[in-house]
């Protein structure tokens, strides 16, 4: 599964940036109706009915004057940076370091195909875009703290396969869709701030501690871009 | 995996993008202090320095090869065990290719592949670093640029077993102040989160960097690195 994932991206990020914008010239804005486009953004995720946070981004060609954008997209859920504890009561009869009930962190990523469409708002300095991420990934739970010691010197994760039958994580397609609000600076074209809510879910999630990491995150972002004014 | 190769072929045969008062081509050479602190913010995880060398060309790419090493002094995974005291070596061949150019606003994509050499004092490991990068550099004026970026970084365990050893999503920000057009210093923050070893390894990457770029000749320290 892991070595899919790898394939997958790899092939994505050799072929995302393929069909790039025409030279620019030496000097000054040269506007092409191909360009660039670098998002680098920090996420608030209400996934899971809890708040988390993580760093994500998307990156690619935006086409016809910058309406169209499609390009690689990938974020993170760093369990260190999130503290928030899941119980998980073991099945009867089982029990890990003397513990029938156990606190796991969570952690979780995926990347992916981007696709956007990006409208600027009449003569107003915004602008909006709809998104939408068809990402591989997912969240799994971890045993946190001194339980990361297992009792007989073998690996975390495979006491928590055996624990929890194979259901600590589940990964597979994710989906996102949102909407961007971007502030286009003033005498700085290729700078574009912005805030984006967004919707996010794994068809099919299944573990043992939920059956669903759906939710709305929302996010503080930077754009950098290269092309055509919409 | 053959796909991927000619995707990547196809990518390198793309011509160059225009700079903004283009500088020379020239030797680009930098030295930088490394720090990564462990997961929890409660130790060091790795700490040394790494230089490189590179050609910069007229049309703004540039080839060249990185070296690093480091010591480790806590929170090693090897074999996705955990470990202490170590220290490793590494190189890697980077190419940065440039995409685009607008004003002060350069976008770049930049491949890095190479090999790590790693050893505790129970054991030793041999990896394969493979790292892809999108940046956007902006020049701030006559002395300061500012760089962000995202990275994603590969790194495949060979020894003692093969295994995922990260596979990381990293956000990269960071500054440059240039003390005369041949010497930039600069400070960078590389942070995200990492899946490796079947989710036994340290899930967060944190790195500081704090070094000098120099140029060679009549070339320009302040471009794209």
């Amino acid at each position: 599964m892991k070595d899919s994932f790898l394939r997958f991206g790899l092939a994505l990020i050799a072929c995302a940036f393929l069909p790039l914008a025409p030279a620019a010239a030496d000097e000054g804005p040269r506007p092409t109706r191909v360009g660039a486009f670098l998002d680098l953004e920090w996420r608030a995720m209400g996934l899971a009915e809890h708040l988390s946070h993580g760093p994500a981004f998307a990156a690619g060609v935006s086409l016809l004057s910058d309406h169209l954008r499609i390009g690689l997209s990938g974020f993170g859920r760093p369990g260190p940076w999130n503290p928030h504890s899941f119980d998980v009561t073991l099945p009867e009869g089982q029990a890990y370091k003397g513990q029938e009930r156990l606190s796991l962190r969570s952690d979780g990523g995926g990347i992916g195909l981007h696709l956007a469409t990006f409208w600027r708002l009449g003569q107003s300095p915004l602008a909006l875009s709809v998104f939408a991420n068809a990402l591989y990934g997912g969240f799994g739970f971890y045993l946190q703290g001194e339980d990361r010691q297992t009792p007989d010197g073998r690996r975390v994760s495979d006491w928590e396969n055996e624990l929890f039958g194979g259901k600590d994580s589940s990964i597979g397609l994710m989906l996102e869709g949102g909407v961007r609000l971007h502030w286009l600076v003033e005498g700085a074209a290729w700078l574009r701030p912005y805030v984006a809510l967004l919707y996010s879910a794994v068809p099919g999630f299944d573990t043992v501690v939920r059956d669903s990491y759906a939710g709305v995150s929302a996010a503080l972002g930077v754009e950098f871009h290269y092309g055509q004014e919409p | 995996m053959t796909r991927l190769l000619l995707c990547l072929i196809a990518f390198s045969a793309i011509p160059a993008r225009g700079h903004a008062q283009t500088p020379p081509p020239s030797f680009l050479f930098g030295a930088a202090g490394v720090l990564r602190p462990t997961a929890a913010f409660d130790g060091v995880a790795a700490a040394g320095a790494q230089v490189d060398l590179r050609y910069r060309f007229a049309q703004g790419y540039q080839l060249g090869a990185v070296v690093e090493g480091l010591a480790l002094p806590e929170e090693i995974f090897v074999g996705g065990e955990p470990t202490r005291e170590g220290g490793s070596f590494a190189g890697r061949l980077l190419a940065m290719l440039p995409i685009a150019a607008l004003g002060p606003l350069h976008f770049d994509f930049r491949l890095a592949t190479g090999a790590a050499l790693l050893r505790t004092a129970a054991q030793s490991s041999t990896r394969s670093l493979t790292e892809f990068a999108f940046l956007a550099t902006m020049l701030l004026g006559e002395r300061w640029m500012a760089r962000a970026g995202a990275i994603l970084a590969i790194e495949l365990e060979l020894s003692p077993g093969v295994e995922v050893a990260n596979q990381a999503q990293l956000l990269s920000a960071g500054a440059g102040y240039a003390l005369s057009p041949s010497y930039m210093v600069y400070a960078l923050i590389d942070a995200g989160g990492s899946l490796g070893y079947d989710g036994d390894n340290a899930k967060v990457i944190v790195q500081a960097t704090l070094g000098m770029r120099v140029a060679l000749g009549r070339g320009d320290a302040r471009v794209a690195f």
